[in-house]
């Protein structure tokens, strides 16, 4: 085994350093330049926002829920919007049973109406809370993303498996909107609560 | 991307081998080859594609993780902080716990044979490293006789692991003694995140059989569990002159988890395992049982307590060693009170440890003086967050204060300065102090240790080590320096750089008491030594990493970490040790690469620099992963590809331990998800 000479922090590797700090500096400042115009939501909210006009699809609604209305299947945010314009882009121009889909912010109970899915981003959960008088019983698929929003009873709750979205389905909370899911949803959820009797 | 990657850096080129790196272009040309190719064709992912028509299935494979998902909280930290997450250790093709921290910037992770790690951070790397604090969901994992952490039976089932959380630099302010040069926490995950069966299989050149299964399901409406269990067995390394090592070993573990969620502000688990390690072709054993309990109460102002007690019980029987058994009992209650929007938030916390270790001689180079020692440990700390400007400057200050049987009190404050110079970019600097107390063995009179015999005046004798009631606390005072900057969704970096003073440093220290004739050889003598504070030094460096993700499926992850060590006082080949015992230079880069939905390819190459006597080394890994369906992956895994074997530590470790060299080796995993 070679007796190692007594190592020193020399010029070179300072040099070296230098230099490729500055390169380092350099390219991330011309990346930082050319992708700042980008689109504002992160790729995980624009997988969540195709997820929810999916989910449009894979729900049943009430036989009477749209009545004789030909109004659009409106995806309701609640309080502030994660998604930028990438919900609008991702359902614009789409139909789901012949309607038209629609996407809009809520801020208040009284802009319910008309709401078939509302989406509950991070930080608003304790809204579902405000809004159960308003909730139960409405044919509303109600959509979450953290833990403690599907503790709350939400009826889909997304979660991230490692870098990919996935969802858990609460039956209980989708029957108690009188809402049928499909079985492929079903299939494809992370987890499946089943509905419990001595829920409401 | 490749071309800052600092691998000249390394001041000496003799040790540098030359054909190692004409053996790493092919892999850079992979590297490039696949960026090429995604170029050239956009895959079904590319960015300007509309998500909306893809199927459920397709969207459930896409891949979300970008620079720009870092944790808010992580970035805004005044600390050196690093996570690695579940993806991270899994694209990593790490086999084992320790073995995934060599993903981590400024760690010193080196294997002393098939079974025995050397791991630290910022210095004193050693197989008896002590100034780290490792952390499995909250349980220290430190061994109280020598105050480090034996990793062989410190194990993880990798695919149930949420993150591990790795602190550079003192965190003794909240985490306590031996929170010195930095704290790892392993955090898995709840039992609601692990529902459903998993079952894991490999075969492999040095690790024959790896497997694990897992199940977890549902108790109640808010109860959840998962039962699970892993086995691993490891071949014999090779020698430096290529003969079998002997360090053939196998480790096996079951646990299971409980979560439970009783109502919507209180969380408790409920975990156990136990893990069991036959070492050395058996004739050593190990094992390693465990019990906890976590209670965590949130209020909607977004305080919350939580209370922990756990129960830990070792036990190793090694015959080149000692027979030991230890028992842990602690308890611990913390609480974060945050005002609503008031702009400081407190916490403080209080905690107890009760230690108990028993020994008896199984070698005469270790005798067993007095095997008996019960300890006890009393803490409380207190941190005030103040927001001195709203996001913009936030201020830390905390101290820990710790009672302990053999120094008394100790004092562990900090000082951390955050400034958000835009929402993108974090400045930060720290200022604290931390402090090792004594390990029993360092202290008591427990053991005596025989280390490599020398000549005084013709006769032969063996330095034979005890520990001192004198022995103090070790200090270390510490200024830290930081900067984070998200330059885009794609580009990220994260540099640290430290000063450590460290005083009081515990070494074995000549005593002049030569006894002859009682060596364990006849005709030895026996030269006395005890652990006495007798060496003060300096540690500083630092560590960058930068993450470039040109587009979704494809990301670059640089590291690069400097250290240099000067000690003052001690004997010679102590301070020889601590200087060059880590490595001067670290560099690695890693590269992710979906090219395909349900394929991936991942690559890392490292360089570590030399340590006392072993050469520097560069080596590859490499995995290639296809996942025909969601349930379902399967991967090909190489690791230390450049070389047929190489050291990784110094063969002046005592008698007690074999050193071996690591091989080149592959191993294909199938996993099952259901």
């Amino acid at each position: 085994m070679p007796i190692l000479p007594k190592l020193s922090w020399d010029r070179p590797c300072i040099a070296h350093a230098r230099i490729i700090g500055t390169c380092a500096a350099a390219l991330i400042w011309a990346v930082a330049s050319t992708s700042g115009a980008e689109s504002t939501a992160t790729k995980e909210y624009r997988v969540k926002a195709a997820f929810l006009y999916n989910f449009t699809k894979f729900v049943e609604f009430p036989p009477d829920h749209f009545g004789a209305s030909s109004r659009p299947i409106t995806i309701g945010i609640m309080g502030h919007d994660p998604f930028g314009a990438e919900l609008q882009k991702t359902i614009l121009g789409r139909k789901v049973d012949g309607r038209d889909v629609a996407a809009r912010v809520v801020t208040s109970p009284a802009e319910l109406a008309d709401v078939d899915v509302l989406f509950f981003p991070a930080g608003e959960e304790r809204r579902f809370d405000e809004l159960r008088p308003q909730l139960s019983g409405a044919a509303i698929l109600t959509v979450g993303e953290s833990s403690s929003f599907a503790a709350h009873g939400g009826a889909i709750t997304f979660l991230l498996e490692g870098d990919k979205v996935r969802f858990s389905i609460d039956l209980g909370a989708s029957a108690a909107a009188r809402l049928k899911l499909s079985a492929q949803l079903l299939k494809l959820a992370t987890s499946v609560r089943a509905a419990s009797a001595t829920r409401p | 991307m490749i071309s800052f990657f600092p691998f000249p850096c390394h001041p000496r080129p003799p040790f540098w081998p030359t054909v190692a790196t004409a053996r790493w272009i092919p892999i850079v040309l992979v590297g490039l080859l696949a960026a090429a190719a995604h170029g050239a064709s956009p895959s079904p992912g590319a960015d300007k594609e509309n998500l909306g028509d893809l199927s459920l299935e397709q969207l459930m494979n896409e891949s979300v993780t970008s620079v720009s998902k870092k944790e808010q909280r992580l970035f805004d930290t005044a600390a050196a902080v690093s996570v690695l997450t579940n993806d991270d250790l899994r694209r990593s093709g790490a086999t084992s716990f320790a073995e995934s921290l060599r993903l981590v910037p400024g760690m010193d992770v080196g294997l002393i044979n098939a079974s025995q790690w050397a791991i630290s951070v910022r210095g004193f790397q050693g197989p008896y490293a002590n100034k780290l604090l490792v952390l499995i969901d909250g349980r220290a994992v430190y061994d109280p006789s020598f105050a480090g952490v034996y990793w062989d039976i410190q194990q993880a089932m990798l695919e149930d692991v949420d993150r591990i959380e790795v602190i550079r630099g003192p965190g003794a302010t909240v985490w306590g003694a031996n929170a010195v040069n930095g704290v790892i926490n392993l955090v898995s995950k709840s039992a609601r995140d692990t529902q459903g069966g998993l079952v894991s299989g490999s075969a492999g050149s040095i690790h024959p059989i790896d497997a694990g299964v897992r199940y977890g399901g549902r108790a109640g409406d808010h109860t959840y569990f998962r039962i699970f269990s892993s086995y691993q067995s490891t071949d014999d390394f090779p020698t430096a002159a290529g003969g079998q090592g002997g360090d053939r070993w196998s480790v096996w573990q079951v646990g299971t988890r409980i979560d439970s969620y009783p109502s919507e502000s209180v969380h408790w688990t409920a975990q156990g395992g136990l893990t069991e390690a036959d070492l050395d072709h058996d004739k050593s054993e190990a094992y390693n049982a465990n019990a906890l309990l976590r209670w965590t109460q949130t209020s909607g102002a977004g305080s919350s307590t939580e209370a922990q007690a756990y129960y830990n019980r070792s036990f190793r029987d090694e015959p080149t060693r000692a027979h030991s058994e230890t028992d842990i009992f602690d308890l611990t209650l913390q609480h974060i009170s945050a005002p609503g929007a008031a702009r400081q938030e407190f916490i403080w916390g209080v905690g107890a440890r009760f230690e108990t270790t028993r020994l008896e001689q199984t070698t005469p180079f270790i005798a067993i003086l007095d095997g008996k020692l019960s300890t006890s440990l009393f803490s409380a700390f207190l941190q005030d967050e103040i927001k001195l400007v709203p996001d913009r400057l936030l201020l830390t200050l905390g101290s820990k204060v710790e009672h302990n049987d053999f120094t008394g009190f100790e004092l562990q404050p900090s000082v951390r300065l955050a400034f958000k110079a835009t929402p993108k970019q974090t400045l930060w600097a720290a200022v604290s102090r931390a402090v090792r107390t004594p390990d029993d063995a360092e202290h008591e009179q427990l053991l005596a240790i025989t280390l490599t015999p020398i000549v005084i005046g013709g006769g032969l004798y063996f330095p034979t080590l005890t520990g001192s009631s004198q022995t103090r606390a070790e200090v270390l005072q510490a200024y830290e320096i930081g900067y984070r900057a998200q330059a885009s969704q794609r580009v990220s970096v994260d540099v640290a750089l430290f000063y450590n003073e460290y005083r009081d440093l515990i070494a074995g220290e000549f005593t002049g008491n030569l006894t002859p004739g009682t060596g364990p050889f006849p005709g030895t003598g026996r030269a006395e030594q005890v652990f006495a504070n007798s060496m003060s030094g300096t540690g500083y460096g630092g560590e960058v990493s930068l993450t470039f993700a040109p587009t979704e499926e494809l990301r670059f992850t640089a590291i690069y970490s400097s250290l240099l060590m000067r000690i003052h006082g001690g004997v010679a080949t102590t301070v020889d040790t601590l200087e060059r015992g880590s490595p001067r230079n670290q560099a690695g880069l890693r590269v992710n690469y979906d090219f395909t939905r349900r394929a991936a390819l991942d690559g890392a190459i490292r360089y570590v620099g030399a340590v006392l006597g072993v050469p520097s080394y560069t080596t590859a890994d490499i995995r290639l992963s296809y996942r025909p369906s969601l349930q379902l992956e399967f991967a090909l895994v190489g690791q230390n590809l450049l070389d047929p074997q190489h050291a990784e530590q110094p063969a002046a470790l005592g008698p007690t331990l074999s050193l071996t060299e690591v091989p080149r080796s592959v191993y294909a995993k199938a996993t099952w998800k259901f």
